[in-house]
């Protein structure tokens, strides 16, 4: 009984640990698509290429 | 299927079509590349992850709206999803800082094609991943 809770604690921590996971990776996709150099200096120029590429506008 | 192997396929599947992508843009020659091959190579692969596991993640949360039981077929409604979105945001910043934001048509044609194939390559990782777990 004690053994089935933890372990679905364990799973509730680790899909709120996942969660976090994308929501950080949908910033990161987010300041990558629109090239936000004022959050993240030097996104722009990284990710030109791929930008440009994947049909976003840029300048 | 759970969010942890969703974003797993998410992320090989989203990894591959970076590469893909690079790959389909070097051939199109739509938009001539300014960086160096490799220095690439990284910028795609990463950029393409960060696409995977989000259509990796909506792919596993749309399953109650979107109740198809094909995986290719709902892992690409969901990856033109986003594109569509982002490049809504886009064109609204286009249309805010005209300067800054230029919308090329030829290349987004070629993100809209790039986006169905992404969600083709994550419904396959998806599929492949259900069939691994059901034979272990």
């Amino acid at each position: 009984m004690r053994e089935e809770a933890r372990r679905g604690e364990r799973s509730i921590y680790l899909v709120v640990l996942l969660s976090v996971v994308v929501l950080l990776c949908a910033f990161a996709m987010i300041l990558i698509v629109y090239g936000v150099d004022s959050i993240a200096p030097g996104v722009h120029d990284a990710y030109h290429d791929f930008r440009h590429t994947i049909g976003m506008p840029c300048h | 299927m759970r969010l942890k192997d969703g974003l797993v396929a998410g992320l090989v599947g989203g990894t591959l079509w970076g590469i893909l992508s690079m790959a389909v843009n070097g051939m199109t020659g739509i938009f001539p590349f300014e960086h160096p091959f490799f220095y690439n190579l990284v910028m795609f692969a990463t950029g393409g992850a960060l696409f995977g596991i989000v259509t990796g993640a909506l792919f596993v949360a749309s399953r109650a709206v979107l109740p198809l039981d094909s995986a290719i077929l709902r892992a690409t409604i969901v990856s033109v999803f986003v594109w569509m979105v982002l490049r809504g945001g886009g064109l609204v910043l286009s249309y805010m800082n005209p300067y800054r934001y230029h919308a090329v048509f030829v290349e987004a044609l070629q993100g809209l094609a790039l986006s169905v194939f992404l969600g083709i390559i994550v419904g396959m990782a998806v599929r492949f991943k259900e069939r691994s777990v059901i034979t272990t």
